[in-house]
């Protein structure tokens, strides 16, 4: 039995009147595809704001790696290992695309004002290492031709794939994706998925808010699912599909 | 003089100067709740609503009307910029920096055509100097400034009740809180912008009218020197909201003038624009927001 | 040496001092996207600091002379106190406005703090001697190397030109580092940098400060060039021609800097210099400055955004094994 990486613990939080989120409670295991589904309103895209830092919760813990992580801010959440991706692409725009792999991991020798200054060896083997690592990523995920290409002009599809691209070069321990599907066409969104559902076995695990159902199944080990703010289940598609709760508040109107 | 009786003068003229102020910051409020970038170059509309008065002024005998028609000539000018200038940038979804640059361009421009039009020299409006005051709850004023209060109130209030009791002033509120939707729900945006420019440009206007009143002489660069004044409230009342943008005027207004009298009078600005600092430090959306626009 | 050359050779000690001034507005604005509108503040803070480093005791009394310091060093003490003090202010400027804040608070937080230390230089006047300024500046070696009138002027441009070179070489260092690929990330999206652990507050000081220090080292050099200074060498204006020569020459594009800060304070400025004053309106000729700068800031915003020299896209190669088909270097 895996432990689990990422606890969610009875976390709440309200906008005003609104509760988004009402004692919500999952776990997310490691090296597991992990999928959070549930009807528009549901809170899963709060809920990953909360987990990467962006919204500060009302109520509750929420614990990666066995640390506490409310109440820090993104960065902080970040050099733990948790990466987060955005349901609109969010590039650095006049970056190349190899620049934006190259611009992602921690630490770089020549990352500081005096390192860039006074250059020594280890700054130049460092980059080469980067580069070679990103150039496999690149290749995996066919972006190769346009390594030298601004990213700001790619096109949406492209555009997914460098975000996921560039999440793995940073090697994450937990990577978040809000909706990396959504707009994409069939035939990209099936690579995608594919590629997505690889990823544990590079060490990764993965929490991935999904509507497209059959990629769902594809995707992930484990499903949980949302409505109005709380988990309302968890499991396996077949158990969900079985489970007459999910099936008229979420899957039946899908 | 006592101190104590220095000190309500003072306290008397930080509520004429926070009166003053408050004209601007709800007119820059107004403008923000719309346009969603800080427009550098407001300062500039309360130099010509003086300077449209100065000129006015030279054709017609009487002051009041003269200031009417410039401020009135500051009010069309506002609308112009935005629908010339800056709403030009804004379809072509510039950035906020972007637009920062160009209002900062803007305000230059404005202010060397002015300097370049009358001269860089002191300019007097060509009124008797009033020195009757009158008690009112202990403090002094001169019926100018009692003049000024009035004026100012009955356009606060005039401007609530558009706000809160005219179509006009419900989509103006709607495209404030959320244009998208605005948009959506048939509110015409064109049509609300160059009223809410309309609205905001003549408050700055007569804005700059009282406060060349009050400093008595100005030259092209005082709506510029103002301008941080005006930030300041709207700072502390938290930007976008016309209602904190008065209270924090308020404090503005007196506590500049209250300063004044205690440490010296050369660092006004600083003791403004000081508490505007120190409140963005501790609370970054103002001190009267919750709900922070983003 | 002909009134002309001496002409040319001061036109050039210019040139070579605002280069140094747009790169250092470039780290700020072009690498790091921070709006600096107050610019002109740390160029006087470094020409004040140099002034005072290099002149003798003030001499008080009935001269009425009143400044701080008055340290009497030697070049290049009063090049580095301008430089590490216009980066101090920068450092405290920089920490109140660069936290937390949207970019337009940023913006306004800036040009208000510019204002505040020019009011309080302006009335302070034991600080810099209030609105008269310093005098009498002592120029760099011109009591060791006793050069007549023309020779130092070939000798000042040397020196900044020297300067100047080794500042470019730091900026374009910085630039082509992971630290300015970090910078330039932050530039584009602040949000999905910090989303990748990068200390965003930071890197932003950190280019913040550097840009000061630049603006720093130019004032101390127009302090020793014109050897006086006060504050009717700060209007607004003046950070704008160094933005305009920074957008119209090309942002994040050193060379941009170069021929921004050729076209903007050297020739158009230059140029409009020998217009015959108009009789009865003493600032007409200034005024018609301010408004074709502003006019051209705002034509490159709208027809050329990027600036005439745009910024260089990094060609890198894929290591081998990767690579696909040949990509086009544009």
């Amino acid at each position: 039995m895996c432990s689990a990486l990422l606890n969610v613990v009875d976390v709440s939080k309200r906008f005003g009147g609104v509760r988004a989120v009402d004692a919500c409670t999952f776990d997310v295991g490691e090296l597991s595809v992990t999928g959070l589904i549930g009807p528009n309103g549901a809170g899963k895209s709060t809920v990953v704001d909360l987990i990467s830092g962006v919204v500060r919760a009302d109520g509750g813990a929420i614990t990666f790696e066995g640390t506490p992580v409310m109440g820090l801010p993104t960065y902080r959440i970040a050099r733990l290992g948790v990466i987060r991706t955005f349901q609109i692409a969010r590039e650095f725009h006049r970056l190349t695309v190899m620049e934006n792999l190259l611009a992602v991991p921690l630490n770089q020798k020549g990352e500081t004002l005096w390192s860039a200054l006074w250059r020594g060896r280890s700054v130049g083997e460092g980059e080469r290492a980067n580069v070679d690592r990103a150039s496999s990523l690149l290749a995996r995920f066919d972006l190769a031709e346009l390594a030298n290409e601004l990213a700001g002009n790619l096109s949406g599809g492209q555009k997914r794939l460098l975000e996921l691209a560039r999440a793995l070069m940073y090697q994450p321990r937990l990577l978040i994706l809000d909706e990396p599907l959504a707009g994409v066409n069939p035939s990209l969104a099936a690579t995608l998925a594919q590629h997505i559902r690889g990823l544990p076995s590079d060490g990764v695990s993965v929490l991935v808010i999904e509507h497209n159902l059959q990629m769902v199944e594809v995707m992930c080990d484990r499903i949980v699912v949302m409505n109005q703010g709380s988990v309302l289940a968890e499991g396996n598609m077949a158990e969900l599909r079985a489970n007459p709760e999910v099936v008229s508040a979420y899957l039946g109107v899908a | 003089m006592s101190n104590a009786h220095l000190l309500q003068l003072a306290l008397g003229f930080g509520v004429v100067t926070g009166g003053i102020i408050a004209l601007s910051a709800v007119g820059l409020s107004l403008q923000f709740g719309i346009t969603n970038y800080v427009n550098f170059a407001f300062g500039e509309l309360l130099t010509i609503g003086a300077y449209m008065t100065l000129l006015a002024s030279r054709w017609i005998g009487q002051f009041w009307l003269a200031a009417l028609i410039g401020i009135g000539v500051t009010a069309v000018f506002g609308v112009m910029i935005n629908r010339v200038l800056l709403q030009r940038f804004v379809d072509r979804r510039s950035s906020t920096l972007t637009m920062l640059i160009v209002t900062f361009a803007l305000s230059l421009i404005l202010q060397s055509t002015i300097q370049g039009i009358w001269g860089a020299d002191y300019q007097r409006f060509d009124v008797p100097r009033i020195t009757t005051t009158v008690n009112v709850v202990g403090f002094l004023f001169t019926t100018r400034q009692l003049m000024m209060l009035a004026v100012a109130g009955v356009a606060m209030v005039g401007l609530h009740l558009l706000l809160t009791r005219t179509r006009l002033g419900r989509a103006m509120r709607a495209t404030s809180d959320n244009s998208e939707l605005a948009r959506v729900s048939g509110i015409r945006h064109k049509r609300i912008s160059d009223w809410t420019w309309l609205l905001a440009s003549g408050l700055a206007g007569l804005s700059g009218v009282f406060l060349a009143l009050t400093i008595s002489s100005f030259t092209p660069y005082f709506g510029f020197q103002a301008l941080f004044l005006v930030f300041a409230a709207v700072i502390l009342g938290g930007i976008g909201r016309p209602y904190g943008a008065v209270a924090g005027a308020m404090v503005i207004g007196v506590a500049i003038e209250v300063s004044a009298v205690i440490v010296s009078p050369a660092y006004k600005d600083a003791v403004a624009f000081l508490i505007a600092i120190a409140v963005l430090l501790v609370r970054p959306n103002g001190l009267f927001n919750v709900r922070g626009k983003n | 040496m002909t009134p002309i050359v001496l002409y040319l050779v001061t036109i050039a000690v210019y040139f070579v001092i605002y280069n140094i001034l747009v790169l250092g507005l470039n780290i700020q604005f072009g690498y790091a996207g921070l709006l600096n509108f107050t610019y002109i503040t740390f160029v006087a803070i470094g020409a004040y600091l140099a002034g005072v480093t290099a002149l003798g005791r003030a001499p008080g009394g009935l001269t009425q002379i009143q400044y701080i310091f008055g340290l009497g060093l030697p070049f290049p003490a009063d090049l580095v106190v301008g430089a590490l003090g216009a980066g101090a202010l920068g450092l405290v400027i920089g920490f109140v406005a660069l936290r937390r804040l949207r970019s337009d608070y940023t913006a306004i937080v800036m040009v208000s703090l510019g204002e505040i230390v020019f009011a309080t230089v302006g009335n302070q006047t034991n600080l810099f001697n209030g609105q008269t300024g310093l005098l009498d500046v002592p120029q760099p070696l011109a009591g060791n190397l006793n050069l007549s009138f023309n020779n130092y002027q070939l000798f000042f441009l040397a020196l900044s030109t020297a300067i100047m070179l080794v500042l470019w070489l730091a900026a374009n260092r910085i630039y082509h580092s992971p630290f300015g690929r970090t910078l330039r990330a932050i530039r584009d999206d602040e949000d999905a940098a910090a989303g990748f652990g990068k200390s965003v507050f930071t890197y932003k000081m950190t280019a913040f400060v550097v840009g000061c220090v630049y603006a720093g080292i130019g004032g101390a050099l127009t302090m020793e060039y014109l050897t006086a200074w006060s504050p009717g060498a700060w209007a607004p204006s003046e950070t704008f021609i160094v933005w305009s020569a920074m957008l119209v020459g090309g942002r994040a594009n050193n060379w941009g800097a170069i021929l921004g800060s050729f076209l903007v304070p050297i020739l158009f400025i230059e140029a409009t210099r020998f217009l015959p004053p108009v009789s009865g309106h003493p600032v007409l000729i200034d005024s018609v400055r301010g408004v074709v700068i502003g006019l051209l800031v705002l034509g490159t915003l709208w027809w050329r955004p990027q600036g005439l020299l745009p910024e260089r896209r990094r060609f890198i190669r894929l290591s081998v094994g990767h690579r696909e088909e040949a990509v086009t270097n544009v």
